[in-house]
């Protein structure tokens, strides 16, 4: 392992939290290239470990894998989490896909009054709000958050699959239709 | 259509968009060509079994309800105008499209948090650390130091110059000076006087004050003695010439 991987480890270790590539930049003292192929080098190294660095977009973050999720339950007691319900999911397609957006825009899509949801997925800080729309009444933009693409295992909102090609399926039971591949 | 035969699971729809997307499903029917009266009645078949089970339909269904009856009406109605008219059913189509295509994306979601819970992570390193307990070391020679950089600079603490003052005492309505000569002219003719007594013949506010400094400073020139000649009643203090016997 290279001083420059082993000195962003640290500072991940340390930082628990998603730190923003610019910040390693300065506490290394490397620049973007150097810092991001020796993160890649590191990500590449750990996967023989417990840990893993993810990336969310321009952040980084140091995990425990889920392959030994189980085991980190088990052994701190600690409850899995309710997982997302379809509601949830729903909203957050329309925020991820169309965003930045507003309440009333998710509500049209669905059809559907959606405030109550949008509520929870802030207090789950999967999405975060992002400045106004300029029109009267300035309503709240929303958009999702690094926690989204982590959650989702996502590395950047790029690698969310094209909605019209994939989701735009003319077959009537869509539901069953091919689905594509989730990112690992 | 045999519409007695449409049961619902009841509460399973997300929303008035979701049961259209049920009933085209069901109806195999294109989008795009809604049989906009069939798919009503069975739409109205379904909130009146919400409304059957006591449940609220909610603003959302009847809403889209009065839409479809809308819809319905100018399809029944022939085109006043020859012109090429819109569909009326095409911006529903539309949105249906669009919510379809969201709600794919929402369950491919669900599928990619199924298949990736159970990254933990750690909350950051506090900066202040939680016990507070100090972890340097230092040399008792750092101790002496301070001590000595403290004397050295009380040593060399300036009074604050008076003309930071200027502006809080303007002027002395009732200089101080002439209150202690007056309180010392009347120690001489009667050895004691009730502290309260001085305070009765000031006028002003700023006489009151003069007098209490004036008192303040007796003491402070060790010309006068307090004795509070009752426990209880506070207001039995009395002032009395200090009689200089060890001197």
């Amino acid at each position: 392992m290279s001083e420059l991987m082993a000195a962003l480890e640290a500072i991940l270790f340390a930082a628990g939290e998603p730190v923003p590539l610019e910040q390693l930049c300065r506490g290394t003292e490397y620049g973007e290239i150097a810092v991001q192929q020796a993160l890649e080098q590191l990500a590449e190294l750990l996967q023989g470990s417990g840990i893993r660095l993810i990336r969310m977009e321009d952040m980084y973050q140091l995990c425990s894998a889920k392959e030994y999720a189980e085991h980190v339950r088990r052994a701190l007691e600690t409850r899995k989490p309710p997982a997302l319900g379809k509601t949830a999911l729903e909203v957050l397609a329309v925020i991820a896909y169309r965003q930045p957006v507003t309440r009333s825009y998710i509500e049209q899509v669905r059809g559907v009054d959606s405030s109550y949801t949008v509520r929870s997925l802030l207090e789950k800080e999967l999405i975060e709000e992002c400045g106004h729309l300029d029109v009267p009444g300035r309503p709240v933009l929303l958009r999702t958050s690094p926690l989204f693409l982590k959650t989702f295992g996502l590395s950047m909102l790029s690698e969310l699959p094209d909605l019209d090609e994939t989701f735009g399926a003319d077959a009537e039971s869509s539901a069953d239709a091919s689905e594509p591949e989730t990112p690992a | 259509m045999d519409h007695t035969a449409v049961t619902f699971k009841l509460e399973a729809f997300e929303g008035p968009l979701d049961l259209l997307l049920h009933l085209i499903v069901r109806n195999k029917v294109d989008i795009m060509d809604i049989p906009v009266a069939m798919i009503l009645d069975q739409y109205l078949e379904y909130l009146d079994q919400m409304q059957e089970m006591d449940m609220e339909v909610a603003g959302d269904f009847i809403l889209m309800a009065s839409q479809l009856i809308f819809i319905k009406t100018k399809m029944l109605l022939p085109d006043e105008d020859t012109g090429e008219e819109e569909d009326p059913r095409a911006e529903l189509a539309a949105t249906l499209l669009e919510y379809r295509k969201i709600k794919q994306a929402g369950i491919w979601l669900g599928t990619c948090q199924a298949e990736n819970a159970g990254y933990y992570s750690k909350i950051p390193e506090p900066q202040q650390p939680v016990s507070r307990r100090y972890t340097y070391s230092h040399s008792p020679m750092d101790l002496v130091k301070a001590i000595h950089e403290m004397t050295e600079r009380a040593k060399q603490a300036m009074p604050p110059p008076l003309h930071m003052f200027d502006e809080i005492v303007e002027r002395e309505p009732e200089p101080i000076e002439g209150k202690i000569n007056w309180i010392t002219g009347l120690l001489k003719k009667a050895r004691r006087v009730s502290l309260k007594s001085l305070f009765r013949p000031a006028k002003t506010r700023s006489e009151l004050v003069a007098v209490f400094l004036a008192v303040l400073e007796l003491f402070r020139m060790q010309k006068v003695d307090a004795v509070q000649e009752s426990d209880e009643d506070e207001n039995s203090i009395v002032i009395e010439e200090k009689v200089e016997e060890n001197v």
